[in-house]
């Protein structure tokens, strides 16, 4: 029975987020089309004639729905096209090359800010109005109005330029990652922190809390097995929404340290009018998205036993 | 628990260290290290867009002649040259030489990228520069077969071109990557370095060609480029030597503060560039229809924008041509814009709305801030600033959806020509006088130089004249380099070449 929800839950997501896709894709066709410029508008000006046959070679001459019509074919078919920027790659490639770079930077900030934040939250939570509080929950306003790319400038001119401990930028090393999934993490880490303190100072206030401490088990056990499971059922929510301002927020870091990831080309295919790349890349993101937040969705109904499908249907 | 921490962190930081000291191997120190701010989308001659993909097809590959260290041309591939008297017959004879992968190159490898390049299939944005062949534009709009193109190679080291009208600066084109002969394959080269690694996103690494026809003369080891688009970071790097060369035209011009500041320990340099950047009025709507505005909007901007706003480092213009094109030198300033502002108060009455249109770049807002206020105290007229993103402002300047906006144009060739047929292009300005694109055409088919040149002169004068644009000032590229690096060729075209360059200890 329980198995039989679950099954028709995911098959009617499965629907709704394919759905949502084909919405994203129209939308971000029909927009991407109505904004002056076009591939060829960021360099020189070019004769009439030389324009014409790039026009006629790349069939952005067709009508739009027909140009449409083929790009849909395309995803379907997952041949994203060939970059206009980049002529001998494609949009293929570049999702190849650049999405690991973006992803592991994206799971080293993820597993720092889980860490500390949960540690953070924690911390202040078992502390509360003592100084040990009051350090913590500060860090954690200051991680969540510094913005990042202040800390990823303060840090690189700190640890690399002054102190000489850390590679400047670039990518390849573990030492070169450090810096820049500190800057990543530091608002994420702020949130979970805030979050964990808040649920927690609720939770252990609680009476079931009060009887396992009375039952004789250890605070350790109560806290670590009682009160956190709780207090960390929020932050799975979170963590859907985490994994996209990762992965999508990235692009200013990805430029500071100069770090060949996903989210630089995202940014710049738009300015770049680089229409295959634009599309390619919104549908790969897009994807990657509604997947987590599925996945999340999942694995929440998994935690808390209290959650039924069912009634999440307008979900 | 505390030890087993304390010995972690003791761990972290020793790797820490051991990973940010690398020494430099003794090739590293032979090797000249760039940065693109942008890595580059192709390398193919005949292909490359922009003024960063040109510089390292420059390094790749050698056409028919090249410049020195001295800005001078100087035969590459070309023995000899046989030009016809009527400057419409080009005759070249080359030298033996050799591809990258040792097979020979030929006349006909010219014939074929030349044909490449006008084949209305293969998406070569500067391929209007070969237009000026015999049947080449007709070719590129599908008017003509290919074969009609009048490009022959008779031997294998014989090349014939003729031409559509007389083309004394044909000499000067076969210096463009785009008259290189493009490989046949790929990863075959024939120039001073080939490319040795490309790891996408990261880097590029040159070395030395040793089948290259002239590789005594190249020192370098190689060259390395990275792909850093942040200015602050290829600051940073430069300032730690990891960067032997900072700014033009590989990445972002310096910006004002950076120059003085570098210009203070000797290191920032500039060098001028056939290129002008003015302003354009628009001509068919009201008040820039009239002569009397556009001379008085002029005035002396050009002198203020370059003493003030660039502080001196770049030429203030008086014609559209920079001086090493030039033909004519005058410019006769009305002595009081204002009475001019006030006459035409009084005849048609206030002024309408004026704005500057202007794309969104740190040096054009400065630019577009300091007229306004100019213009203000001086005319007494009001302008309103309109900023926006790039692409749409061209877009808007193709429609001509402005009353003034910023127009600028960097030479691809040097020849007056250069910039003045950009005049008759529709997209460029909204202007257009009957005898200018006449005079442009004779001048087009004049054999006698004098005689040419006069035609030309004419043509200068009608801009000078007439005023469609007010010009500003002569580009300069702006760049800091390493100490150790010298001999670098820096062409008036903005492309840089690196053959001649050497490491001092």
């Amino acid at each position: 029975m329980v198995l039989d929800t679950m099954l028709s839950y995911i098959v009617k997501r499965l629907f709704s987020n394919i759905l949502a896709l084909f919405v994203i894709v129209t939308a971000t066709f029909f927009l991407m089309k109505s904004i002056p410029g076009d591939p060829f508008t960021q360099e020189k000006s070019l004769p009439k004639e030389v324009l014409d046959s790039l026009y006629a070679h790349y069939k952005l001459n067709d009508p739009l729905h027909v140009q449409y019509g083929n790009y849909l074919l395309s995803i379907l078919k997952w041949d994203l096209g060939p970059s206009f920027k980049y002529p001998s790659r494609t949009v293929n490639d570049i999702i190849k090359s650049g999405f690991p770079i973006s992803a592991t930077l994206g799971i080293e900030a993820l597993i720092l800010s889980l860490l500390f934040g949960l540690t953070l939250g924690v911390i202040s939570s078992l502390k509360q109005h003592q100084w040990q509080d009051y350090l913590s929950m500060s860090v954690a306003v200051m991680g969540i109005s510094i913005p990042s790319f202040i800390l990823a400038a303060f840090l690189q001119y700190t640890f690399s330029i002054k102190l000489d401990l850390l590679p400047v930028a670039r990518w390849g090393t573990f030492a070169q990652s450090i810096l820049p999934a500190i800057s990543l993490a530091a608002l994420p880490t702020a949130f979970i922190a805030r979050l964990t303190r808040a649920n927690m100072v609720e939770i252990l206030s609680m009476d079931y809390i009060k009887t396992a401490r009375s039952k004789g088990l250890s605070r350790r056990s109560v806290i670590l097995k009682h009160a956190l499971r709780n207090a960390g059922l929020p932050i799975i929510a979170y963590l859907g929404n985490l994994t996209a301002n990762i992965l999508t927020g990235s692009f200013i870091i990805e430029k500071i340290f100069g770090i060949p990831g996903l989210g630089q080309w995202f940014i710049n295919s738009v300015a770049n009018r680089d229409y295959t790349v634009i599309m390619g890349l919104t549908v790969f993101y897009s994807i990657l998205l509604l997947s987590a937040i599925f996945f999340v969705d999942i694995c929440y109904s998994y935690f808390d036993p209290r959650i039924q499908l069912e009634k999440r249907k307008g979900a | 628990m505390r030890s087993m921490l304390s010995k972690l962190i003791l761990a972290i930081l020793g790797t820490l260290s051991l990973l940010s000291s690398c020494t430099p191997t003794p090739d590293e120190r032979e090797t000249l290290h760039l940065n693109l701010a942008e890595e580059p989308g192709i390398i193919d001659p005949i292909l490359a867009r922009n003024i960063r993909e040109l510089t390292l097809c420059k390094q790749l590959y050698e056409g028919l002649y090249r410049e020195d260290l001295q800005g001078k041309l100087t035969p590459a591939l070309a023995e000899r040259v046989e030009i016809s008297k009527d400057l419409c017959h080009y005759t070249f004879y080359l030298k033996e030489s050799l591809w990258s992968d040792g097979t020979p190159l030929t006349a006909e490898d010219f014939r074929r990228s030349w044909m490449k390049a006008l084949d209305p299939h293969t998406p070569s944005t500067l391929a209007h520069l070969l237009f000026v062949i015999k049947n080449g534009k007709r070719a590129k709009q599908e008017l003509c077969g290919c074969e009609e193109v009048k490009i022959s190679a008779p031997t294998p080291q014989k090349l014939v071109v003729e031409l559509e009208h007389p083309v004394p600066y044909f000499l000067e084109l076969t210096q463009l990557p785009i008259l290189f002969p493009s490989p046949s394959k790929e990863g075959v080269y024939n120039g001073p370095f080939l490319v040795e690694r490309w790891e996408e996103g990261k880097s590029l690494q040159l070395k030395k060609n040793a089948l290259y026809w002239d590789q005594e003369e190249v020192e370098l080891k190689g060259i390395t480029f990275s792909f850093l688009e942040d200015p602050n970071l290829e600051h940073y790097l430069f300032e730690k030597r990891e960067l032997d060369w900072l700014g033009q035209p590989l990445s972002h011009p310096l910006t004002e503060e950076l120059y003085a500041d570098l210009h203070k320990s000797g290191n920032a340099h500039s060098y001028p560039i056939l290129g002008t950047y003015w302003i354009t009025f628009n001509t068919q709507k009201p008040p820039f229809d009239d002569l009397r505005m556009r001379e008085a909007f002029s005035g002396e901007m050009n002198r203020l924008v370059a003493e003030l706003v660039i502080q001196g480092r770049v030429l203030a213009a008086s014609s559209p041509l920079p001086p090493q094109v030039a033909l004519l030198s005058r410019t006769s300033l009305h002595p009081d814009p204002l009475t001019l502002v006030e006459e035409y108060r009084k005849e048609k009455g206030d002024l309408p709305e004026i704005t500057l249109l202007h794309p969104a770049s740190p040096r054009a807002n400065k630019i577009a801030e300091f007229l306004q206020d100019e213009w203000k105290k001086r005319l007494h007229c009001e302008v309103k600033l309109q900023r926006i993103e790039r692409s749409c402002y061209k877009e808007k300047q193709k429609g001509h959806d402005y009353t003034l906006c910023f127009g600028e144009w960097i030479a691809d060739f040097k020849d007056p020509l250069a910039f003045l047929t950009l005049f008759t292009e529709p997209w460029a300005t909204n202007w257009s006088n009957p005898a200018y694109p006449n005079l442009l055409q004779q001048a087009l088919y004049e054999e006698s130089k004098e005689k040419r040149e006069a035609l030309l002169t004419e043509c200068e004068k009608i801009l000078l004249d007439e005023l469609p644009i007010a010009p500003l000032y002569h580009y300069c590229f702006d760049y800091a380099k390493a100490k150790r690096v010298e001999g670098v060729a820096l062409s008036s075209l903005g492309v840089a070449d690196f053959k001649y360059a050497r490491l001092r200890e």
